[in-house]
């Protein structure tokens, strides 16, 4: 499995150096939280570049050759989705470092504990909606999801932190989050476990019956 | 010994074509050659035997394996090499080798160094930078590092030029010297089998037409030319494919012995190529 990840990054060892364009961009666009929205979106642009060049390869045929089970081929891909995020990371980490002993007119935000869980959750959430459709219809055909996705990045998701970030909680949630906070959260990440199981299932469950 | 490669009654059906009770099988020590038109369906087999494509009905064993239940191990034992380049372009030779041979049990880096040496394949070159020579050797090369027991290779030879065609044919006549070991071969370049293959296996729109040894297609099929008014409906019995021009005739006939019995000194007998076996037997009910 170690292989297939690794195999992602060298297929993408340029997508770093564009990375310090697209932070620069993020922090502009979604102030406070440019940390979490620039990590999911170069991680789930890592993990699309890497679902397109199999396509581009037809790698499924090699991989499938190889003494390789389908379903390590797949649960690879899940758990690329968090590799990819965590490189984020430890990239937005190094560049935050590097900014702030710099004397550059420029603000970063500091990513806490807590949003870097929220961006791990989101990203695995993101992947799990994807990965069934990839794994059931190859990436071509899949491009409407990603379409779908993205739309959910930028109308859904970022939206939403940008509330956090700029006015707190959206409007009535305030008083619940702050009274039940810990339940909610509790909720959430029950509602994500059970979205990634699923997704999980079913990907196994077409990637198996797949032919190439 | 069992037979390295055992396929029995494989069907499968896509629509508008259909795999139809294939057989056949090979013995250790041996090259197989797997001929056919375009579309008679070799691709289709050898995805069947890799498990890419799933069987609707038949059985498949590898080293006696079960393709589908032991198709780990089996995998780990077979190298293959395709028609076209299956691997990442933008990763480099090395990059390439470096996420392939963890997987295999028995890979062997002095034996993968060996053959990017006498293939003169550079390391640090990307693979979309390989002519389509550089890039089937670079397969081949993967494919013999990991002491591989069966090859199994799908049109390895399409669209290379003689040369590099003919050092392929002599890797794979080393790694037969091996008593132990097998080849299965698919092209439509019949000339390779002609110097290389033990046995031949013709398939023809989905069906198995025949499979066996190379010397015995020499006695059983003979290449009869001669005169058209020699075709009489008892003689024209004994043909596969027949073409007429206006000098005369040129078929693929069988039961070499009584053909020429039957037509002694009036025709020419000459030793078909499996081309000629190829092209009649593709065409026989039009020039029947």
């Amino acid at each position: 499995m170690y292989n297939l990840i690794l195999k992602d990054f060298l297929l993408q060892k340029k997508t770093f150096l564009f990375a310090f364009l697209y932070v620069a961009v993020m922090v502009i666009a979604f102030r406070d939280y440019g940390d979490v929205a620039s990590i999911i979106v170069l991680s789930y642009a890592m993990l699309l570049t890497a679902c397109a060049y199999d396509d581009k390869s037809k790698a499924d045929m090699v991989l499938n050759s190889l003494p390789l089970k389908r379903d390590t081929i797949v649960w690879a891909r899940y758990l690329s989705v968090y590799v990819f995020a965590l490189s984020m990371m430890v990239f937005y980490a190094l560049l935050y470092w590097v900014i702030s002993i710099l004397p550059l007119p420029v603000h970063l935000a500091k990513l806490s504990g807590v949003k870097a869980i929220a961006a791990l959750l989101i990203i695995g959430f993101l992947g799990s909606i994807y990965f069934p459709f990839y794994f059931k219809l190859g990436y071509m055909k899949s491009r409407l999801v990603n379409f779908i996705v993205f739309f959910l990045i930028f109308g859904g998701v970022m939206p939403v932190l940008s509330n956090f970030a700029g006015s707190g909680l959206p409007g009535g949630m305030s008083g619940l989050m702050e009274v039940r906070a810990e339940i909610i959260a509790g909720l959430f990440i029950l509602l994500f476990l059970c979205v990634q199981v699923v997704s999980v299932l079913l990907s196994l469950r077409f990637y198996r019956a797949r032919d190439f | 010994m069992a037979p390295i490669l055992e396929v029995k009654n494989l069907c499968k059906s896509f629509g508008d074509f259909a795999l139809e009770e294939v057989s056949f099988s090979l013995e250790p020590g041996y090259i197989m050659g797997f001929i056919g038109p375009n579309g008679a369906g070799k691709s289709t087999i050898i995805k069947l035997i890799l498990n890419l494509l799933r069987k609707d009905r038949g059985d498949i064993k590898v080293f006696g394996l079960d393709h589908v239940k032991n198709e780990q191990e089996i995998k780990n034992r077979i190298g293959f090499v395709f028609d076209e380049n299956y691997y990442y372009e933008e990763l480099t030779v090395s990059e390439m080798k470096r996420i392939i041979a963890p997987f295999y049990s028995n890979w062997n880096d002095k034996i993968f160094k060996h053959y990017m040496k006498k293939f003169s394949l550079p390391p640090k070159r990307k693979i979309k930078d390989l002519s389509k020579g550089m890039k089937m050797k670079f397969s081949l090369a993967v494919a013999l590092s990991h002491n591989a027991e069966l090859l199994i290779m799908d049109e390895p030879t399409s669209g290379l030029d003689p040369i590099i065609r003919d050092e392929l044919l002599e890797i794979l006549g080393e790694f037969i010297q091996d008593e132990n070991k097998g080849v299965f071969f698919s092209t439509h370049i019949t000339s390779d089998l002609d110097k290389i293959a033990d046995y031949i296996t013709f398939i023809n729109e989905g069906k198995i037409v025949f499979s066996s040894p190379k010397e015995e297609l020499w006695d059983r099929y003979v290449l009869v030319k001669g005169e058209k008014d020699l075709l009489d409906a008892d003689i024209k019995k004994y043909f596969i494919g027949i073409r007429e021009n206006r000098f005369g005739f040129t078929g693929l006939a069988f039961d070499k012995e009584n053909m020429a019995r039957k037509l002694k000194g009036r025709t020419v007998l000459e030793k078909p190529t499996l081309e000629d076996i190829m092209l009649y037997f593709s065409g026989r009910e039009e020039n029947v």
